[in-house]
């Protein structure tokens, strides 16, 4: 019997420290993993509580067979585009960004801005790999659960995000180091 | 720098501590919501009673019926009171020890700490079942002692001290035994009722210590053996969830 599964039914049997312990357990990545889907930490803040509300509601149906992460992964993944797809029409926000000049040197900040706006103009399928593999530390096959796709699927989308990232990315470096000649 | 190096620098950059303020209320809200779809979904006792029925293997009342068939058969044959009180002292030890495989199943199985995480704990589970088996074979039993001083115009008296009794001592070893906070398997119950019977023999048919007994002495002895069994199914409901490797309540979640 592993951790999660006596979590799980500690929960179900009403135990509060089990809720509590659940929640700290996997608030963190899952609100991260919002953040970089949205790049606002409010947004991400609500998404991450939607997720975990949408798990408790049907947790009396839920049997664990050891993959909690992926399923509320696979949750969050679901809330995310659900909220891309109704914020398509509200401009972009930066404060987070805001935030990091703040705090971060110059040149940091820029390359946020770079590799951010490179996730973003990545198609959301590509998106979702590289950020659940990169930043989250998922293995493929978790990724191809997370997903619901086969593992074939999540090793192409993995191999055309990098290299549409490189590319992009490799765009912006070229554009910045022109910019910096003709400064000088 | 390499695509790799870039991301890890954004991850490190952009990481996200939780609000302690955050988690709180995730906590508190996930509780709530959690309690509320508990309320819409919460069984009945009737429910949860048809519930714990479905998972019982119904082959086991079959058999006591069967039991029961047999020793009507033995009483209208009208043999020797000394076989007749033989049978009817075995039959009583056989029909208690038929519902050992089903009530214990849990134990043979191991199955016990599964059923002390699931939704309803290890005592409603042990008390519907004791209840469904208690109905059951009561009715069993009464529909048998009617018919029987009906029918074969067998003196109640005798079905008392030769049935009953033994039948309540049996109850009580095979409770004493497999709820014991000690772990007995299902054989040590068994060889005891097994020897059980066989000092219970050793009594009925020694005509010096049968005829001396008079009927209130035996109806007393059956008293106490059904107020010893009564405290045995309250200790087993008492302490179902010490059976367990360790108690329940110290389990440690990670």
């Amino acid at each position: 019997m592993n951790a999660d599964f006596l979590m799980i039914q500690r929960m179900k049997q009403g135990d509060e420290a089990s809720f509590d312990a659940f929640v700290r357990k996997y608030y963190g990545e899952i609100l991260n993993y919002c953040h970089y889907r949205c790049f606002d930490r409010n947004y991400a803040e609500d998404l991450a509580q939607e997720t975990f509300l949408h798990f408790f509601a049907k947790l009396s149906d839920y049997h664990d067979r050891g993959k909690t992460k992926n399923y509320l992964y696979t949750i969050a993944g679901n809330l995310c585009r659900d909220f891309y797809r109704k914020k398509k029409d509200i401009p972009a926000e930066h404060e987070d960004l805001e935030q990091s000049a703040v705090s971060a040197p110059m040149d940091r900040v820029l390359d946020q801005i770079v590799v951010e706006e490179a996730i973003k103009s990545l198609p959301p399928e590509f998106a979702e790999v590289i950020i659940l593999y990169y930043f989250q530390d998922l293995k493929m096959r978790e990724i191809a659960d997370v997903l619901q796709v086969k593992l074939s699927l999540v090793k192409y989308r993995l191999k055309r995000a990098k290299k549409i990232l490189e590319q992009r990315m490799g765009e912006e470096d070229a554009y910045e180091s022109q910019r910096a000649t003709y400064d000088l | 720098m390499n695509l790799k190096e870039q991301l890890t620098i954004y991850k490190k950059m952009t990481q996200l501590e939780p609000r302690e303020a955050e988690i709180h209320k995730i906590v508190s809200r996930s509780e709530e919501i959690f309690f509320q779809a508990e309320l819409k979904e919460q069984l009945s006792y009737h429910e949860f009673l048809w519930a714990q029925l479905r998972v019982i293997q119904k082959r086991w009342w079959l058999l006591q019926f069967l039991l029961l068939l047999v020793l009507w058969a033995v009483l209208a044959e009208g043999y020797e009171a000394q076989y007749v009180q033989r049978g009817m002292g075995i039959m009583a030890s056989l029909f208690v020890i038929l519902i050992i495989p089903e009530l214990w199943k849990n134990r043979s199985n191991q199955s016990m700490e599964i059923e002390a995480v699931s939704y309803y704990s290890l005592r409603q589970v042990y008390a519907a079942r004791m209840l469904l088996f208690g109905v059951t074979d009561i009715v069993l039993v009464a529909v048998f002692c009617q018919a029987v001083s009906v029918g074969l115009h067998v003196e109640l008296t005798e079905l008392v001290v030769q049935f009953l009794l033994p039948l309540s001592v049996t109850s009580c070893i095979c409770f004493g035994t497999l709820c014991s906070k000690r772990y007995f398997s299902e054989a040590s119950a068994i060889a005891l009722c097994v020897v059980w019977s066989a000092v219970w023999m050793c009594i009925i048919l020694n005509e010096n210590v049968y005829e001396k007994v008079a009927f209130p002495v035996w109806l007393g002895l059956l008293g106490l053996a059904s107020a010893c069994l009564a405290a045995m199914v309250y200790r087993t409901l008492k302490y179902c969830n010490n059976y367990v490797e360790a108690s329940f309540d110290r389990m440690e979640v990670g």
